[in-house]
């Protein structure tokens, strides 16, 4: 594997035009018409919609005393909650965990939280491996690729990828049929889930008064992976939680609408402690791993709305970015315009740059949020401080200074405009494909039209001459 | 990172936050608003547009055809104690679906042999504590005879739903039922079988949990 380029741009350009971002803007678009459709048949959307940011900005403002509440419960049906820092504390807990169970085989369901603290590696350092058990993400694993969507994470690839992948690595004979890979993963998992140790899970939403985690998964997997092992782990970003089990029946009446169309996802996996006196099944430990990793920092940021975020998928489908050139070139876990709001405030602005300008700042992601997440105002706030703090972009300020110099000076600001006509003249085809620095930086990624032989003025005196 | 240290963080995060003020302190539930008609017509209609198949009439025929059309195997069922229909559990066996155990031990090395035995299961029989007309889902709850595993490993799942158990939807339940979420280690809600989309958005069925999920109404 080649090493990706540096910037968002040089990715994205890259990208841009592949049949595997053809792919994704193809399945966006599949995604956002669902969700219209489902939208449209709910009459009480927008009020669910409106309840739901109200329910998840006063469980922000209280965070603390709901995650106390929220631990206590948890605690009290005999499970155990880890508060992680950060990345590494999560994985060294969990490894422990690991150790203590002896666990051999280690199965997870789908979970963004785990790709970013970077849980399998950390787990493949001790030698044990874990088998992803959602489809997308056993097809992400086998073909050593990296999730395109946090709902679904093949959406770059084609079932020719998927066959080419469950050939060269489960040795089975190739075959692109969709309903026959769906059956050799069935096969292949099912005796994977029913002799592993240890099952990690992610979590929708926690419930402060109850201590219950909701774990909502199509394929069954969530339910597998959290009843099938001895041990349960699962593990979540601190923003996870909601006050009341109402207050999750919120949530699940927009969760799915938004992600898939679904009015609901196939399973909603509502699991309260670990399995108690009288249960024929169902794990006997029960771990829950609470993790910052820079969440308190996005807090205390002017984006911290953010992390009002559900996770349903709805911005990353409808923006013209991500359709255009696909989830990798945002180079974090988190594509699309939360991805672009949440990254550089989570894992810091260096290097992340160019993502705030990732944007047409359109609006349309704000349209479709389920909690109503201003993702554009915030875009525009970390440009400010992109200029502000950085020098990524050094040559701005130099040139917003040029620009102010010969626009308040009407002689100089017609002389650069004659300049730039005689400039144009060097254009046959009407368009640069290349100029000198500071233009460079413009043409490297796209041409720059050449300007008109004849200035606007010029034209509207020889018009009115007439 | 102490619990106690952890939590000042968030505190300090909270007071530098910039979060919309005059808030509810306390939301409470809220019902959706939504066409009112017959329960059982809406519940019938929306758990077939998801794959389940909904059966009305004598639960002892629907079990006869169903045997037939998948043919016996073995089932993983819930106590009979917890079924809403007398004998439903015997009927299978009488069609030669011999019941597998369903307690697993508490030791690591017997429960994963234990649960080898699941590989092969064939019919899930179970009772639906409540049912949403407005999704077509069920809902079952775990508990002493109700073991998870028998909605989630069969191949066929067959759900028992008392038709005075329909709510309008689940907000409905959630506000109306009572339904005690905490009081139980699992509550899932069903909508149809397992499903996916992740290849080319192209829907498959039965992808980890049942291909088939038969609901009856009794």
């Amino acid at each position: 594997m080649t090493e990706a380029p540096a910037t968002f741009v040089a990715r994205a350009s890259a990208e841009s035009g592949t049949a595997k971002a053809a792919a994704v803007g193809t399945a966006a678009r599949h995604l956002i018409e669902k969700r219209d459709a489902a939208v449209a048949a709910y009459p009480a959307m927008d009020v669910m919609r409106d309840r739901l940011r109200e329910i998840r900005l006063h469980t922000l403002t209280h965070l603390d005393r709901y995650l106390a509440e929220f631990a206590d419960a948890v605690e009290g049906l005999g499970g155990r909650v880890f508060f992680a820092a950060d990345a590494d504390e999560a994985t060294a807990y969990i490894r422990r965990v690991a150790e203590q169970a002896g666990a051999g085989v280690i199965v997870k369901a789908k979970s963004m939280v785990t790709e970013e603290i970077g849980l399998n590696a950390s787990l493949a350092s001790d030698s044990r491996s874990v088998v992803e058990t959602d489809l997308g993400e056993f097809i992400v694993q086998l073909a050593e690729d990296r999730p395109s969507h946090i709902v679904a994470p093949v959406m770059h690839l084609t079932r020719f990828d998927v066959g080419r992948a469950f050939a060269d690595k489960l040795g089975v004979p190739y075959t692109d049929d969709p309903t026959e890979l769906n059956q050799i993963a069935r096969a292949h998992l099912r005796k994977i889930f029913l002799g592993a140790e240890i099952g990690i899970s992610g979590v929708n939403f926690a419930v402060a008064s109850t201590g219950s985690v909701a774990v909502v998964t199509n394929e069954g997997n969530g339910r597998l992976a959290t009843t099938a092992p001895r041990v349960h782990i699962a593990v979540m970003g601190l923003e996870r939680i909601v006050p009341t089990p109402e207050d999750l029946g919120v949530a699940l009446e927009v969760l799915a609408r938004s992600a898939t169309g679904q009015k609901l996802t196939t399973y909603t996996n509502i699991i309260t402690g670990p399995r108690r006196a009288g249960d024929p099944d169902g794990p006997d430990e029960l771990h829950v791993v609470i993790v910052d990793n820079g969440r308190t920092r996005v807090l205390a940021d002017e984006v911290s709305e953010a992390l009002a975020c559900i996770r349903c998928g709805a911005c990353l489908n409808i923006c013209p970015v991500y359709r255009a050139v696909g989830g990798h070139p945002y180079g974090d876990v988190y594509p699309g315009p939360i991805g672009a709001v949440l990254s550089p405030v989570l894992f810091g602005l260096e290097g992340r740059e160019e993502l705030p300008y990732a944007c047409t700042l359109c609006g349309a992601c704000l349209e479709v949020c389920p909690a109503r997440i201003d993702l554009p105002r915030m875009l525009v706030h970390l440009r400010e401080r992109v200029v502000d703090e950085g020098d990524a972009f050094g040559w701005l300020k130099p040139a917003m200074k040029s620009y102010e110099f010969a626009a308040t000076r009407p002689r100089v600001w017609n002389g650069v405009l004659r300049g730039a006509s005689i400039g144009g003249r060097a254009s046959r085809s009407g368009w640069f494909r290349r100029i000198p620095w500071p233009g460079s930086t413009w043409t490297k990624v796209r041409d720059l039209q050449a300007p008109s032989t004849r200035s606007f003025r010029r034209w509207w005196r020889d018009r009115n001459a007439t | 990172m102490q619990r106690d240290a952890f939590l000042e963080r968030v505190r300090s995060s909270i007071r530098a936050a910039t979060l919309p003020a005059g808030l509810p302190e306390d939301p409470g539930a809220l019902l959706p608003d939504l066409p009112r008609g017959s329960l059982v017509e809406e519940f019938s209609s929306a758990a077939e547009a998801v794959d389940a198949v909904v059966h009305v009439g004598d639960p002892g025929a629907v079990i006869r055809s169903l045997v037939a059309t998948y043919g016996p195997g073995p089932l993983l069922t819930w106590d009979p104690s917890t079924l809403p229909v007398e004998r439903a559990a015997e009927q299978f066996a009488a069609l030669g679906c011999t019941s597998l155990p369903t307690v697993v031990p508490g030791d690591p090395v017997g429960r994963l042999r234990h649960q080898g035995a699941y590989e092969e299961a064939q019919f899930g029989l179970t009772a639906a504590e409540a049912g949403f007309a407005e999704t077509g889902s069920i809902v079952l709850r775990s508990g002493p005879g109700r073991p998870r595993m028998a909605s989630l490993i069969p191949l066929v799942h067959v759900a028992l739903l008392p038709v005075d158990r329909i709510f309008r939807s689940p907000m409905h339940w959630l506000v109306e039922g009572e339904p005690n979420l905490g009081e139980a280690t699992n509550v899932v809600y069903i909508t149809g079988p397992s499903r996916t989309a992740d290849i080319e958005q192209q829907i498959n069925l039965g992808v980890h949990g049942p291909r088939h999920v038969h609901i009856v109404l009794v």
